[in-house]
């Protein structure tokens, strides 16, 4: 699914080039539940964005299903991306301005999904993370598990082949930690391949592989 | 999706009142300004449009060959023309000619001065003026026949029925009974040909004689005509060549040794008239273009501020709605889709805004229309021309305003969004731009209001060279007995100490529509110059000096048949060391020469765009005095009026006693000026308000922004005047920056429109500092407020959110 070749990636300030990721080639297949770990600066996130075609990498390859994605435009990258792959935050990021009703409609919009399907999808998410009475309630009225919650809800609501979640228990207590990994998890076993970045060793134990990250390089323990 | 868009448009407007209120309050006074310039422009290039026939209707004009060579058009023709081209065309569909005279009415024993119009049965056929009663075929027939105007039977009558109503009206110097036939709905605002009494052509004879009337080379009537549907203009005017030497002929060969092309004859589209100011003698004032397009360039520029605000704004905010957009991006927007949501935004905020600015508008128009001398409205749905510039308008506000914004903010990558803290707005080299245009404009503005009132305070305060503020002046109305008159004023108010001399004219200072401009000359040399029929005791009255010889005497008999009076000018003209004894010859029906008695100092009788002209003055018992000058002592004003009246009453009891200061006449001519530097003031001010309101905003912004830092400052040892100064600088440098860039255009704008006054102040350097004195206070003022709030604020609460 997911082909990675000598991906790099450095910011440069004036002279001086800063390497975030180094020489990194990464194959996953699909229905993996990768975990990336590491100090906090060795690229995770970057590693996770350039995956999820947020950012682009400063040289290598990067194939997604067969396509080379370091040589599409912007237009099919956001094709490619609004159709196969959810994100979940550490932060959320669901927009303020929304209610979690909106929230969850908000992808849909964006894949010209019709009215009805709309609703009817909408419906099942709030009715599966147990919602349904918090659907106009706007972000900043909920807990942070709730939010997260949300934002699961709303990664998946398009039925992403890929979840790319970065930290996502990261703003929560343990409860709803393990509420989201457990989420996570039972998508995964649904066939929904699953990369997250995190600190935890315990999240980490969710997975079935893990790959870890120092100083940009992939590290083998 | 659009629903999406507006709910997040409408909550964000809803959660960021200030910043809201500054962006819709300043798109909506723009927006106001605009409607409003857009109304007067509109109202000026639609001139005479209401008339069904409007396409087919011309006023025949005269060219006439200038001394130099040159072509000068008048609307003036001569008075057998119109029924002439009648008979000899039959291209010509109707014809009717038009004059108009200022003079009295009597009703029930009282007496008015009006204006009377004259004009052919075909008028109402021709023009699309409504005729509340009378039949518009017949009514102007009838040589005893007066159709009013509605308002103007409503004056005289009240709420009784006009019709039948007998108005005595003097036509030259009798007064003739006229029954009110017909009564005239109002007239558009927008008509170039107005009429408040309206007669019958043929009335022309009880003033003018027949000679006169048969006279090819008076040029004393306007004449319009509808051609018939399928003829061309030009097609007809070929023709006019053969019709001048048909008509004029004789008279070119006699008085013109043959010249031929000493006159030339055009149809001018009626709907042309109104704005074209190169055609002189004309009944109604037309108006400059220039004025519409210099309106609608304020219009723009104001519109321009109010864009650049939301601009600014937009982009010192996005700071706050980057992660909205980081998310969205990740969630599958493209950027197009981002740039729809964001013009969207603006769209709605441009919507909002001009429901604001049709309320502002409404409420200003009835000022605006006081101040411009126009009856405009707004008309919302009768007219679709009003709706779609509307419409227009607004999306002109929205795309304008939410372009840049729009392209700005869909170009973040959502992974930096994400990753770093992005500090962007208030910062950026393209807002800083935007606030110095700003400024530039509202400087360049406050430059021009500064320098236009002291240009008409140097108007009003340079000595004209007599003192006008006690000198009344009454129209004695084209009075038969106008010289008598006089003198029956002068005997009578001799015995009363507030009055302090009496004299008549033909003339009225200041009015130049009673001058008279013919040559002079002395033996061979001919200069032009300005005739004052005038009285004894004038230049007395009017205060001015007499600097060689002497003022015309009652002693000195042969005074009225033979003695003129010059002024300074005309002595430098001619190159005289003296000018007593001089004999001029002069071409107003003296076959003798004048001998000059008496020079008299230069005074200013035209506006100061003039230099002051040749002028003489003398005395001609042959015609009547038109008014009296009387100078009454400043103490007692209205007491010294009231015995004029009672004078007026007593000894002209026909006429309405009428009177104005001559001080008053001159600061007439000012009336166009003074309106510009209104205008400017009110756009300066206007100006600088939507600039600051931006200023505003951005610097809030910028110190929320800051606050972190202001913190550290503080807890590093910073004094609150050091942090506020620092802070202001920022702006400060702007705006002075905006100063130095806006007054070379200033300058030069500004020197072009002093350039038309032959009298005028030189621009000072202190102008401009004053003006950046005035923008860098009120910026300071904007920008201090805030700066000192943060500085003031205790470090740990800003510091406590890290």
């Amino acid at each position: 699914m997911i082909k990675m070749k000598e991906i790099t990636k450095f910011y440069s300030s004036g002279f001086v080039k800063t390497f975030v990721l180094r020489n990194i080639d990464l194959d996953v297949k699909e229905g993996e539940f990768l975990t990336i770990m590491g100090p906090s600066g060795a690229g995770k996130s970057t590693l996770l964005h350039i995956l999820g075609m947020l950012d682009s990498p400063s040289s290598g390859e990067y194939f997604f299903y067969d396509k080379p994605v370091h040589r599409l435009s912007e237009r099919q990258l956001s094709d490619l991306h609004k159709n196969h792959i959810g994100f979940v935050f550490q932060s959320y990021h669901l927009i303020d301005d929304l209610t979690v009703y909106e929230n969850l409609e908000t992808p849909l919009l964006y894949k010209k999904v019709k009215g009805s399907e709309r609703k009817g999808k909408i419906a099942e998410m709030l009715d599966r993370f147990n919602m349904v009475a918090k659907k106009d309630l706007f972000p900043n009225q909920l807990s942070g598990g709730q939010q997260q919650k949300v934002a699961v809800a709303r990664a998946i609501i398009i039925n992403p082949k890929l979840i790319l979640a970065d930290e996502p228990t990261g703003n929560l207590n343990t409860k709803e930690g393990t509420e989201v990994m457990d989420l996570l998890k039972e998508l995964n076993e649904g066939g929904t391949t699953i990369i997250q970045v995190t600190h935890s060793e315990k999240n980490a134990s969710y997975g079935r592989r893990i790959i870890n990250l120092v100083d940009g390089w992939i590290v083998d323990k | 999706m659009f629903k999406n868009y507006v709910k997040i448009a409408a909550r964000n407007l809803y959660k960021q009142k200030a910043y809201s209120l500054i962006n819709i309050f300043g798109l909506a006074i723009a927006i106001a300004f605009c409607i409003l310039i857009l109304l007067f422009v509109r109202d000026e290039v639609t001139h005479d449009s209401f008339h069904k026939k409007a396409d087919r209707l011309y006023r025949v004009i005269i060219l006439k060959k200038q001394d130099d060579g040159s072509m000068q058009s008048h609307a003036m023709t001569p008075p057998p023309l119109g029924p002439a081209l009648k008979e000899e065309f039959p291209e010509v569909a109707h014809m009717a000619r038009f004059k108009k005279r200022g003079d009295v009415v009597v009703y029930q024993g009282k007496s008015f001065r009006e204006s009377i119009t004259l004009a052919e049965p075909d008028f109402f056929k021709m023009f699309s003026f409504p005729l509340i009663y009378g039949d518009p075929q017949t009514i102007l027939q009838d040589r005893n026949s007066v159709v009013l105007r509605e308002e103007v039977a409503k004056n005289y009558f009240g709420d009784e029925d006009p019709i039948g109503k007998i108005l005595s009206i003097k036509m030259g110097s009798r007064f003739y009974d006229f029954t009110v036939s017909g009564i005239a709905g109002n007239i558009p605002g927008n008509s170039s040909i107005t009429f408040d009494f309206l007669v019958s052509f043929d009335r022309v004879k009880d003033y003018t004689p027949a000679s006169q009337l048969n006279q090819w080379l008076g040029f004393t009537t306007l004449t319009f005509i509808e051609l018939q549907g399928n003829v061309i203009a030009a097609d007809l005017e070929q023709k006019f060549p053969g019709f001048i030497k048909k008509y004029m002929g004789q008279d070119i060969e006699k008085y013109l040794k043959g010249d031929y092309s000493a006159f030339q004859m055009d149809l001018q589209p009626l709907e042309d008239i109104y704005l074209n100011t190169r055609i002189s003698s004309s009944y109604q004032s037309g108006s400059n273009p220039i004025y519409s397009y210099i309106l609608s360039g304020i219009a723009f520029l104001i519109l321009i501020i109010a864009a650049i605000n939301y601009m600014n704004l937009a982009i010192a905010r996005s700071t706050i709605r980057l992660r909205e957009i980081g998310v969205r991006k990740v969630l599958g927007a493209s950027r197009k889709k981002l740039m729809h949501q964001f013009l969207g935004e603006s769209l709605f905020f441009s919507f909002i805004s001009l429901s604001v600015g049709i309320v502002l508008a409404e409420l200003f128009l009835p000022a605006f229309n006081n101040f411009a001398g126009k009856t405009l409205s707004i008309q919302y749905l009768s007219d679709w021309t009003t709706l779609s510039s509307l419409v227009v308008l607004m999306l002109f506000v929205g795309f304008s305003s939410g372009s840049y914004p729009a392209l700005f903010l869909s170009s973040f990558r959502p992974a930096e969004v994400f990753r770093s803290h992005l500090r962007i707005g208030g910062k950026s080299k393209f807002s800083k731009g935007l606030v110095v245009v700003q400024f530039i404009l509202s400087v360049f503005l406050i430059i021009c209001t500064l320098i236009m009132t002291q240009q008409l305070s140097y108007l009003q305060n340079r000595n004209l060279g007599f003192k006008g503020e006690q000198v009344v002046i009454m129209p004695t109305h084209g009075s038969a007995q106008g010289t008598l008159l006089v003198d029956r004023f002068r005997n009578e108010l001799a015995s009363f100490a507030d009055v302090k001399a009496v004299a008549g004219s033909v003339q009225s200072l200041g009015n130049d529509r009673t001058y008279i401009a013919s040559p002079v000359r002395f033996e061979k040399k001919q200069v032009m110059s300005h005739y004052f029929l005038i009285d004894y005791d004038f230049l007395e009255t009017v205060g001015l000096q007499i600097v060689e010889g002497r003022d015309f005497l009652k002693e000195f008999t042969a005074d009225p048949k033979e003695s003129v009076i010059v002024n300074e000018s005309l002595v430098n003209e001619m190159g005289w060391d003296s000018a007593s004894g001089k004999k001029i010859k002069t071409f107003m029906g003296r076959k003798d020469p004048l001998t000059v008695v008496g020079v008299v100092k230069d005074f200013h009788f035209e506006s100061l765009h003039n230099q002051i002209k040749p002028a003489i003055f003398y005395i001609e018992p042959r015609w009547q005095q038109e008014y009296i000058y009387v100078k009454i002592s400043p103490v007692n004003i209205p007491s010294s009026l009231r015995l004029l009246e009672d004078m007026w009453k007593k000894n002209a009891p026909n006429f309405p006693f009428m009177y104005s200061f001559l001080d008053d006449e001159f600061q007439k001519l000012y009336r166009a000026e003074k309106r510009w530097s209104t205008i400017i003031r009110y756009s300066s001010f206007f100006a600088i308000l939507i600039s600051c309101l931006g200023l505003f905003g951005l610097s809030a912004l910028s110190i929320a922004r800051r606050t972190k830092e202001i913190g550290i400052r503080k807890v590093l040892g910073a004094s609150v005047q050091g942090l506020a100064s620092m802070m202001s600088l920022d702006f400060l440098k702007l705006v002075i920056f905006a100063n130095v860039l806006s007054w070379p255009l200033a300058y030069y704008v500004m020197s072009r429109w002093l350039r038309s006054f032959a009298f005028r102040i030189d621009i000072k350097l202190g102008v401009f500092l004053l003006a950046a004195v005035i923008a860098a206070a009120i910026a300071l003022l904007t920008v201090g407020l805030q700066a000192v709030k943060a500085a003031v604020a205790n470090p740990v609460e800003s510091l406590r959110y890290e």
